[in-house]
């Protein structure tokens, strides 16, 4: 009995699963395998990284190899530093988007052999908001996430 | 301001903590945004900031970006270098704005006898400053190059 109700369990999930995989749009085995770590972007940011890297931008992936760095409360919403370190020779190109502002687009580095992945820069924020960091792998797109509260934000961003 | 300078670059190599070689770079630019209005006269001020940036040794181009109006006035920049800069090798970054000027800077890289720089550890001074040659023509900033189109 225990056999037969484990198999009909196993069919049940089974059958669910594969509901829930049809309605992706996309078929890339790369994007079912990491299903539950889908990078969660906002409609008009995934508009923006649909310009820059079309198709490869359905499917981003969380990760956790990249190391972001920006400061938790931002003072001065016209001066917010931020910095992406990762590993040697992985990433070769990378956009960083700010949810709220006009143009979410804030910039995009694209690294050619003989430079690594340590950037830095300082970009403006209209309010407090979410920042997205795309990085383009071999395998497809990674990203990473964090927010950043903004007292005094830039009216102009 | 009394120095601003449009389209001034100013350079440092240093070193981050892994001992990685890293270009620091900061630019004189007001990077408008298109979207404030002067106090006195009560016009827009028009959107004036830097389009694309690139850096390259020898020639060949290591790091390229894409900015817009959303990074912040005189912009600051850092990466680091996966192969480590020798001596005689020149570093040039350029960059054009919106309104199509060229603003460029290069330097020929000279390490001192030693070879070692320290930061921050110590209270010796930095010798950062050794990089940069201190005579010839590579040292100065060019004189910002305005073409029409």
């Amino acid at each position: 009995m225990n056999q037969n109700s484990n198999k009909r369990r196993h069919f049940i999930k089974a059958g669910l699963t594969a509901s829930v995989l049809a309605n992706i749009p996309w078929k890339s085995a790369v994007a079912n395998a990491n299903l539950l770590n889908r990078f969660p972007l906002p409609e008009h940011v995934h508009a923006e990284l649909y310009k820059i890297y079309g198709n490869l931008a359905n499917n981003v992936v969380y990760t956790d190899r990249l190391i972001l760095k920006a400061p938790a409360i931002a003072e001065n919403g016209a001066v917010v530093p931020i910095s992406v370190k990762g590993e040697k020779g992985v990433v070769s190109s990378l956009t960083i988007f700010a949810a709220e502002n006009s143009n979410p687009f804030v910039c995009k580095f694209s690294l050619h052999e003989g430079a690594d992945l340590a950037v830095s820069t300082r970009f403006k924020l209209k309010k407090t908001s979410d920042i997205y960091v795309v990085a383009q792998t071999k395998n497809g797109l990674v990203g990473i996430t964090t927010q950043v509260k903004v007292t005094i934000g830039c009216g102009g961003g | 301001m009394s120095q601003y300078k449009k389209g001034r670059i100013r350079l440092r190599i240093a070193y981050d903590n892994h001992g990685n070689q890293m270009l620091k770079a900061l630019f004189d630019h007001p990077m408008h945004t298109g979207q404030f209005r002067d106090r006195k006269t009560g016009k827009i001020i028009p959107a004036e900031y830097i389009e694309d940036l690139r850096v390259s040794v020898d020639g060949e181009t290591v790091f390229e970006t894409v900015w817009n109006e959303n990074i912040s006035k005189n912009p600051y920049l850092s990466f680091s270098f996966s192969q480590a800069l020798v001596d005689n090798q020149k570093v040039e970054v350029s960059m054009i704005d919106n309104y199509k000027r060229e603003f460029s800077h290069a330097f020929i890289v000279k390490f001192d006898h030693e070879g070692i720089f320290r930061f921050g550890f110590t209270n010796t001074p930095s010798k950062v400053r050794s990089l940069l040659p201190k005579t010839g023509p590579a040292c100065k900033t060019k004189i910002p190059v305005v073409t029409t189109q």
